[in-house]
Parts: C-alpha cells; structure tokens; sequence
C-alpha cells in the first residue's frame, strides 16, 4: 500500500506501508497436548475426548473473553501455504495447536509520527500490530530517508500481557476455572545483591536499565521455547518493537557480576553477537546485518544508529552480555541447562519496562525451585552534571517492584452495578478468580481492598474491578431485567418527514438507491460542471483517494452567476445561495451508470439523503441539510415532464399550492406575501418555477424551484456533457432528467417570507455579480418588522449596506 | 361489445404457468427497509430518537466528552477523518469542557484520571463522526441539564465515518444502530435484558454475552447472537455501561446508569441479502434488480 502526502512547501512525502500480517502478535499458539496437561485434565486418548475438549475449552475462552481462534496443526499450515506434498515431504507434526486470539481493539492507526519530533509522551497505550513506514522526502535537490518507526495498532487496556504466553495463559485459565490459588509473587533481596552500575553516557541513547535474576531455573524444551517466544511477543506489545525497551536474558554463571551498562562509541564495541562466529566491532556487525539477505534485526538497527554511542552491557570482567536493544552476545547465551537466569531490560521507558520485566518474571519463576521468588537488583546511577537535585530522577533502585496500587471498592457498589446480591465472600472469591489479590477491610466489612499481582498492569479505576467480578460470575449468568420506567417513544420530525416523502416517491415508481455522502472534487465540480467555490468540507489523508470531500449543495450552482431570481430570505437565503453545487445527484448518476446495461428502460432512481455544507454559524462550523434527488432515464424521451409531475406530486402531498411566474410577481410587487390558510388553519404555503440557466441542465429544459419564493431546488434536463463525464454515453439515445430538491423547507412552517425585489436593471447597469436581497421577515406571533439588505460587489470592492426598519 | 363479439367462438385457453407482465413498480433499498423496521421495533420499545443530522461534530463530543484520552489511538488521522475545512469548531460548554478537563488530566469522581497536559486546541479538531455516540453524548449532557433528571430512552440509525480503504467488506461510511437508556439503578442486569428482547424482536432469539474492550464503557460486552443456518455464534454488536468518569462531569446524578449497545446495520442487511459485496448493497455499484427484488423485511414473522 503505497501512498502520497503533500505537504507545503514542496516537499513531497511518501509513505511506503509494509504490512506485516504474520507477527500478529495477540495470536498465541499453544499444543493441544500441553494445553491439556496444563489445564489439568486426562489426556485424550480418542477423538470424542478430543471433541468434548476443544468444546469445552472453547467456551471456557468466551467466558473469560477471549478466543479460540482455530485448531490447526503444522501440517495444515504449510499445506495451506505450499500445498500438501510439501507438507508429507517435510514430514511436518500433525499434532493440534490451539491457536487463541487474546482481547483487542478493533482500532489501528499510525502514531504521531509524521512531523512530530518531540518527545512522545508515556501513554499507557500499548501496540497490536507493527507497521513498518519509510518516509522518502524530497526537499530542495536533497533526498531524505527516515524510517520513522514500525509503529502500530492499538489495545489501550487490552494489556493483559500475562495472557501472551502459554504458562500465563493456562495459569489464568486454572485460577479462572478455580482450580489454583493465585501465587504470591515475591521479591528476594540478598544482603548483597548483584549490582548494576549505569554510566552517565547512556543518557544519550537509553537511559534507564531494570534487572531481575531468577534462580535455580529449570528449563524444558519447551519451557524454554515459550520463554524465548514470550520475549519476542512482549517486544513486539509493550516494548513496541523495542524502541521502548529491549529485554536480554543471559547466563548468570557464564558472568562476573557486578554488571556495568555503559554507551560506547560503535568502534570500541567488540564481541561475539549471538549466533555469530567471530568476533566483530559494532560497526562492522551493523554493517554485516544490514548487507545480509535475510536479517530479521535490521528492523531494530535505526533505534540506535543514528547515535554516536551504543548501548553495552559489561560484566565486571569486560565481558560482552549484550548491545542492546540490538542483540545479545554469544558468550552469555541461555541454554536449557542454564541454571540462573539474568534478566536486563534496558528503556527509554521505564514504566512500560517495568512492566513487561514483572510479565517475564512472574510467568517463569513457577519453574524456579523456590517457585514464585523473584531475585531482586540493585540498579546504580553514576552522578553527572545533568543528574542534578533538580530533577527527582531515583539515583539508584532495585527491580523487580512487584508493589501495586490498592483500589478500594465495596459489595453495595459491585452490586449496584450489576444488579446482583453478593455477599462480600463471595465476591472476594470472584475476584480471586480474576487473578486478582483481595482483602476484606478489618473492622469494615463493606470494604474490599483488592490489588493486582505483578503480571497485571490494566486495572485503573473500581469499575474495572467490577467487570471482573461481572466476568468470573459469568455475564450470562445475570439475571435479565427490563427498566421498570415507562417512556415515550418518538421519532424526529425531520427523519418523520422524509420518510413519508420516500414512501410517496417510490409510490410514484421510483427505486431508492443509497450513496455515499464522501466524493471526489472531479466528481462533484467537473462532471457536473460546476465551479469549485470551496463551500464543501474537505477531510484530511483520505485512505481511499476518490473520498475528498463531503457531496454539497443542490444541484447545480444555485447561484454562481446572474441568477434573476432571488427569493432569498437575507443571511440564511445567502448561505443557502453561495455553496457550488452538487449533491445527491452525481450519486444517483454513478448508480445510474453501474446498472444502465442491466436493466431495461426508462429507469426512475431516487435517493434521499443529507448533504454537509459549512456553515459559519454552528459550533462545529457544518450542518447537513436534507436533500431529496430523482431522475428518470429513458430512451429517445427527456422524461422531463414526468420529473416535472413528481415535483407537482411531492408539493401536493406536502400541502404546497402552486403559483405561476405571474402570481409571484405580482405577490412580491404588492411586498405582501400571500395570506390565505390552508387547510390546515396555517398559513398557505406555495411554489413556484421559474426558467434557469444552469450548465449542469440542457438550456431551456430548466428550472428553479422556489418554495415560499426562496430557492429550493432545480430539475431539468441534464445536460450531455455531464452524462457523459459520468461514463453514460447517448447509445440509445438515452436522455436523463433530473430533480435534487431540500426537504428542510418542508419541515416546518417557515416563520420567515420573504420577496423578490425587482433588480435586474440593477445588474444590468452596474455588472455585479451579487445582488441584491431583501426581504420581508415575519414572525406570526410577533408584530412584524421589515429588514432589507443589499449586498454589492463592483469590481473588487465590495460594499455592503442593510438597513434595518421597524 | 357493442360488435357483441364476445359472444363468438371461445378464446383460447390462458397459459397459466406463465408469468404475467412485470409491473413497473417503485421500490424501498433494502438497507433502508431494515432500517425502518429497527427504528419501528425502538419506537414500539419507548425509545426517542436522537437528531443525527450533523456528520461534522468536534473532537471533543466525539471522543473527549466520552472520556477518551487525546492520545488515544482512535483519534489518529489513520482512522478518522480529520477536517481540512472546516480546520477548527468551538466547543459551546465553557463549564463542562472544564469539568472534562479536569477529569482527563487530573482525575476526579473516583477516577485516577489519564493524568497528561489536556489540549483544547486537540478538542476542537472538527472530524465527520466515528460514531453515533458522539450524539448521544450531547443527549445526556443536555438531559443533565435539566432540573429534573427524567428517565429516558433514546436511540438513532444513522450514518457514521471511519477512514477505511474501502473493499468487498469494509466501507469508508456505514449505519450504526444505537439505543441508549438512562435510568436510576440500571445494572447490567438490565442491560442484558434490553438486549436480548431487542435481539428477539429481530429474529435473533438466543444471544450471549462475551467479556470486551471499549473505551468509554465498563463493564463492556460483544453481543453474540446464535445462528440457525450456520449452527455458531456469530457476533452481532456491541454493549456496555457508560464509564462515571463520562457521566459524572455532565451532572447527571451519581445513582443514575446509562446502559447501551449498538450494532452496524450493513451485516445483517448483507446476510438478508446474501450480498458478498458490500459495495453492492451501499454506493453507487447497487444492482437495480436487487433493490427492486429484495423481499419484504419482515420481523414479526420471526415472533416465536
């Protein structure tokens, strides 16, 4: 997906969007056979067992709101991607894999990356799925190339990143289905423990380091696959792809604690990375990622190598653990007879770092022999000439932190809200379910304390502690309830109004299509040849180019030159005037098009819709305005006079009584609008139709249609040219007449009337191009005032005179 | 007649297994069609509808009023549309945006708040709605206005806006169905209730609820209704009860909840028209035929 932003200036953008649709990263996959022993059931012998378990887990997921997406297996993977002889060839497992979706956003976006380059704030949101963008820009003969960075979509509380790997998963999962109590995770702190020391230097690259060690580990195969895996998930979440925070996990016993981090520049950096064979400087290790086919790091090289220093880790005796956030040393690396674990995560972020060390740690620390203790650091800050008493930066601390908020709630409000009575043991025992670690208040039974263990970071507010207990009752457990008070139903007038007029279009015939109100300037000014007067709302980065702007006005121009009727009603019959053009009708033109080969003549289409045109007057400075559109196409006959009998038809229904040119006339000279009733007991309402000279309608087959004697609409001929700018050609003779009409007049009675003051020898004279509007305003139950108004322009001044009686 | 021909020789037998002339009739789209019987259903339930004749609304409404944080993901130009022109709004509500303000950037009403620099300027970026929401916001802040809060029920079918590059399922714009009810004491109780004698009404007779993620809402739900033709649960729309940190700053009394759900109306519209193409169903590529071939809509047949 490639596309353009132009931006001032003449530097043009591009924007090159790599998708990567395989690191879906909220996706887990766990084997059927390790699900089933974590879970703690019989393993399954035959297919029925199998049936009933995947049934089972299925809706264990739904209840605990997340999803079983789909049971594969790797043979059916590469078959689906290289055809099952491949498969049998490479000989690949058969056996199940669960592949379980976790909660997420149904958003995505970019994320303040364009121009911005001032510090992104620490937003507690967290990352889907990455996308990778390079900017090109070109300003002035200079090209620049940015990767601005794979950034991503979005799950703001959907950070249940204990759930991303399979021990979290499975544990949650027991507790959930009460099978295990919650651990107590704990923090060891040796009298002496292992330090790590942070140079000044690093503030210019990544400030802080966090550190953890995790003692007497036993891996697995398995085991120690997941552990890897949960690494790379939590870098592509939290860590958004490592720019926030990298984690590096080594042999304690293969190093020399204390531990020192440090930033140095790339040529005095030498080591043997992970996976490499000889030793190499930072340099010349970039230089070899960058030049090699397939290298799954060159993504990260841009996090740092801009900088004239790179992070490293030493151990007290010069020893290499890692050149973070790009890669670890060889030396160091965790094998599956590796006894102690050394866990450092080096940040720009160090609550976001925080929190992924106390996910790692806590789901691996069950294979530890103390099971659930957690070995704690101390992290030491070289003093520097910036680290001053001003700023309230830790000079040292020690990590894990596996302290967490205590939210206070009570039954009264759990129940409250979920129309349920609970007693408080039963909602403790709800909330332990969740993983959560509650405590009844002393001497205060109605108050619970409950705070999240280490490996959970999404609980901001008490509401969220009661959807847990909403979730571990089970929301289709609730009773169902219906609101006790009565209400009125109504509908709204406008939506009343218009849907009585569609049933009377369609009644006469016609078939509704639906269009979008988002539309192309070429469609909307040059097919229907109609000046560009900029009265639309534009929208910004439209995804698909063609959507520029919202459909506008009426038909064609209601006004841009020398209309001679102007019946409008001073500022509002102005505004109404001054937006270009089109509407609804290119719309029904384009359906036209798409369906003038399938079906038979004469075709009658109609749609009622909103428009959006800009309107200084509102708060959000746009307001849409209901629009009615039909036309008839037909061949060898313009149809024109049966869009005529709609509009009688529409007005008639509608309680409008027709008036001739002459009548209005003569109405308006007497500066008196007509006072009859209608049956109603109102005031009569009336249209007229007076000859246009719009260029979207052939000439002479046009009109305007007034409603009381303000501009409502035109119907007409369309013209050829427009027909064929739309792509429908005059084969067979085929003509289109059209109508596009606002309804809104309709609506209510107009309070407002107004008069068409004689003018024309005003322009002729004096070759304006506005001119003049007057009219009379009344307001029934007021006594009435008088306001006219002219509005001039001569050249380029412009004047402007109103004069106000009363 | 007159010739008294009639009374001739018989006519020839009628060919009844052919089929008459096809009437030249008018027809409903069937979008709308669905959409006038949901309004139909709402209106028979009690629930008012809302005026959602403004695509353009504020940032604020939008988003800010419902207490989401001016960093939020959704509130990027990659899935909203941002407005070229207008470039900016005002926001009408001196006294409440202060309150939103406040509860944003430092809390309040039980909240810990977002707790960041909350920007005005962010909250008068004018957009064409991502949801009807942003209206009923404005709903409840105007019935908190009021100096008897009165229980109501409200809903509205209309038109929302999500930047999108449009394909065989996904369109840049689309009708969102929403009802909304604000009473003393609601539960979630009574949100499930709602929802599942909704669904009934239109055809959906077994719905079940899954644990979800919405920004302003907590506890939240997807609605799952049961499909009978492809035996599963399909997910059919969304729910929740609105967050205090969203109704308190409006002034609507702490004991009152306003529960809510909402659902698109194309999907239902695509399965009744068994329409693969959602480009087919809304937009200029409808077929004629279809449009004029689409069978009544017809939820009281579904009555059990």
């Amino acid at each position: 997906m490639v596309f353009w932003l132009s931006l001032s200036h003449n530097c043009l953008w591009q924007c090159v969007f790599v998708w990567d649709d395989n690191t879906n990263t909220k996706v887990i996959e766990v084997q059927e056979s390790q699900l089933v022993s974590r879970l703690g059931y019989e393993p399954l012998d035959n297919e029925k067992d199998q049936k009933t378990f995947q049934e089972n887990f299925s809706k264990l997921c739904f209840e605990f709101g997340i999803e079983l997406d789909e049971v594969t297996s790797e043979f059916d993977k590469v078959a689906r991607e290289k055809g099952a002889d491949v498969a049998k060839k490479l000989k690949a497992s058969t056996s199940r894999l669960y592949k379980i979706e976790l909660p997420e956003r149904q958003f995505f976006f970019f994320f303040g990356l364009f121009l911005s380059k001032k510090k992104k704030r620490n937003f507690d949101i967290d990352i889907d799925i990455h996308i990778y963008i390079y900017v090109y820009m070109k300003i002035k003969k200079y090209e620049y190339v940015y990767f601005v960075y794979g950034c991503a979509c979005v799950g703001e509380k959907a950070n249940r990143y204990d759930l991303l790997s399979v021990e979290g998963l499975t544990k949650a999962l027991r507790i959930f289905q009460e099978k295990e109590q919650l651990p107590s995770y704990q923090t060891y702190s040796p009298k002496d423990p292992v330090v790590m020391r942070v140079t000044a230097a690093t503030k210019k690259i990544r400030p802080y380091v966090v550190c953890a060690i995790l003692r007497d580990i036993e891996f697995s195969e398995e085991s120690l696959q997941s552990f890897i895996d949960l690494q790379e998930k939590l870098h592509f979440n939290i860590c958004r792809k490592r720019t926030l925070c990298a984690i590096g996990t080594h042999d304690l016993d293969t190093l020399a604690p204390p531990f020192l981090y440090d930033a140095r520049a790339p040529n005095d950096i030498r080591f043997i990375a992970l996976k490499e064979e000889k030793e190499m400087t930072a340099k010349e290790l970039f230089e070899a990622y960058r030049t090699r086919d397939i290298c799954s790091l060159r993504e990260y090289l841009p996090i740092i190598e801009h900088s004239p220093v790179y992070p490293i880790i030493y151990d007290s005796k010069g020893v290499v653990l890692s050149m973070p956030p790009i890669i670890n040393s060889e030396h160091s690396k965790i094998t599956i007879k590796t006894k102690n674990v050394f866990i450092e995560s080096t940040c720009t972020d160090l609550t976001k770092a925080n929190i992924a060390l106390n996910i790692l740690v806590t789901a691996f620390s069950e294979y530890c022999k103390k099971k659930f203790v957690v070995e704690q650091v101390k992290v030491v800050f070289d003093k520097n000439e910036s680290h001053d008493e001003k700023n309230n930066e830790p000079s040292h601390y020690v990590t894990p932190d596996f302290n967490s908020h205590v939210f206070t709630t009570s039954p009264s409000y759990v129940n409250q809200l979920l129309g349920t009575t609970f007693q408080v043991d039963h909602i403790v025992k709800l909330l332990q379910r969740m993983s959560l670690n509650v405590r009844v208040k002393e001497n205060e039974s109605e108050a619970i304390e409950v705070w999240a263990p280490p490996s959970r970071g999404d609980i901001l507010h008490p509401v969220d502690i009661v959807e847990d207990v909403a979730i571990a009752h089970g929301y289709n457990n609730l009773e169902k309830r219906l609101p006790e008070h009565q209400t009125l139903g109504s509908e709204q007038p406008l939506n009343a109004l218009s849907d009585k007029i569609r049933d009377c279009v369609a009644l006469c015939g016609f078939t509704e299509v639906l269009n979008w109100t988002l539309i192309s300037k070429q469609e909307s000014y040059d097919f229907m040849r109609i000046p560009d007067l900029g009265k639309a709302v534009e929208v910004e980065h439209p995804k698909t180019h063609e959507f520029q702007i919202c459909r506008t006005n009426l038909l064609p121009v209601l006004l841009h030159n020398n209309d001679d009727f102007v019946f409008a009603r001073g500022e509002e019959g102005r505004k109404r005037r001054d937006p270009t053009s089109v509407s609804t009708l290119h719309g029904v033109l384009k359906t036209l098009h798409a369906n003038i080969g399938k079906c038979s003549l004469p075709l009658h289409l109609f749609e009622v819709g909103d428009i959006v045109i800009l309107d200084e007057e509102k708060a959000v400075k746009a307001r849409n305005e209901r629009r009615l559109c039909a036309l008839t196409c037909s061949a060898r006959q313009s149809g024109f006079e049966q869009i005529h009998g709609l509009l009688d038809r529409v007005m008639q229904q509608n309680s409008f009584e027709f008036l001739s040119q002459s009548e209005l006339k003569e109405k308006h000279n007497n500066r008196w609008p007509c006072e009859g009733k209608n049956i109603y007991g109102t005031r009569q309402m009336y249209y007229s139709i007076v000859p246009s000279e719009k260029l979207t309608f052939f000439p002479h087959r046009q009109a305007a249609i007034l409603v009381d004697g303000l501009v409502a609409g035109y119907f007409g001929v369309v013209h050829p040219l427009v027909l064929s700018n739309f792509g429908i050609y005059n084969v067979n003779n085929v003509m289109v007449s059209a109508i596009e009409l606002n309804l809104e007049p309709f609506l209510s009675q107009p309070q407002i009337i107004s008069f068409l003051l004689q003018s024309t020898h005003f322009y002729q004279f004096y070759d304006t191009i506005l001119i003049c509007l007057c009219h009379v305003s009344i307001n029934l139950n007021v006594p009435f005032t008088f306001r006219a108004g002219f509005l001039v322009k001569k050249g380029d001044k412009r004047t402007a005179n109103f004069f106000l009686y009363k | 007649m007159k010739m008294g021909t009639w009374n001739g020789p018989p006519l020839k037998p009628y060919n009844f297994d052919a089929k008459g002339i096809n009437m030249a009739n008018g027809a409903l789209h069937p979008l709308m069609k669905m959409r006038n019987e949901m309004r139909k259903i709402l209106l028979e339930m009690g629930f008012e509808e809302m005026p959602t004749n403004n695509f353009v609304e504020s940032s604020f409404w939008n988003f800010d009023s419902l207490f989401q944080p001016q960093q939020h993901p959704a509130r990027d130009a990659h899935d909203t549309f941002f407005l070229k022109k207008p470039a900016s709004s005002t926001i009408e509500v001196t006294d409440y945006m202060n309150l939103v303000k406040k509860t944003h950037s430092e809390g309040g009403f039980g909240s810990i708040g977002w707790r960041y620099d909350w920007k005005q300027s962010e909250a008068e970026k004018p957009l064409l709605r991502t949801h009807t929401t942003a209206i009923s916001s404005r709903m409840l802040y105007q019935l908190a206005q009021q100096k008897q809060f009165r229980p109501m029920k409200y809903f509205s079918i209309d038109r929302v806006f999500r930047n999108e590059a449009i394909d065989a399922t996904h369109l840049a714009e689309f009708h969102q169905v929403e009802g909304l009810i604000a009473d003393y004491g609601l539960t979630l109780g009574h949100l499930i209730g709602v929802i599942s004698q909704f669904f009934q009404k239109i055809g959906i007779q077994r719905v079940s609820f899954k644990p979800a993620y919405n920004p302003y809402t907590e506890p939240s739900m997807e609605i799952f209704g049961w499909s009978e033709e492809r035996q599963k649960w399909i997910e059919v729309g969304n729910s929740g009860v609105f967050r205090p940190e969203m109704l308190l700053p409006m002034g609507l009394p702490p004991n009152v909840q306003v529960i809510a759900w909402g659902l698109g109306l194309e999907r239902p519209c695509m399965i009744a028209t068994k329409c693969k193409d959602i480009r087919e169903l809304f937009g200029p590529k409808v077929d004629i035929n279809m449009v004029q071939n689409f069978r009544f809509v017809r939820y009281d047949k579904l009555k059990p």
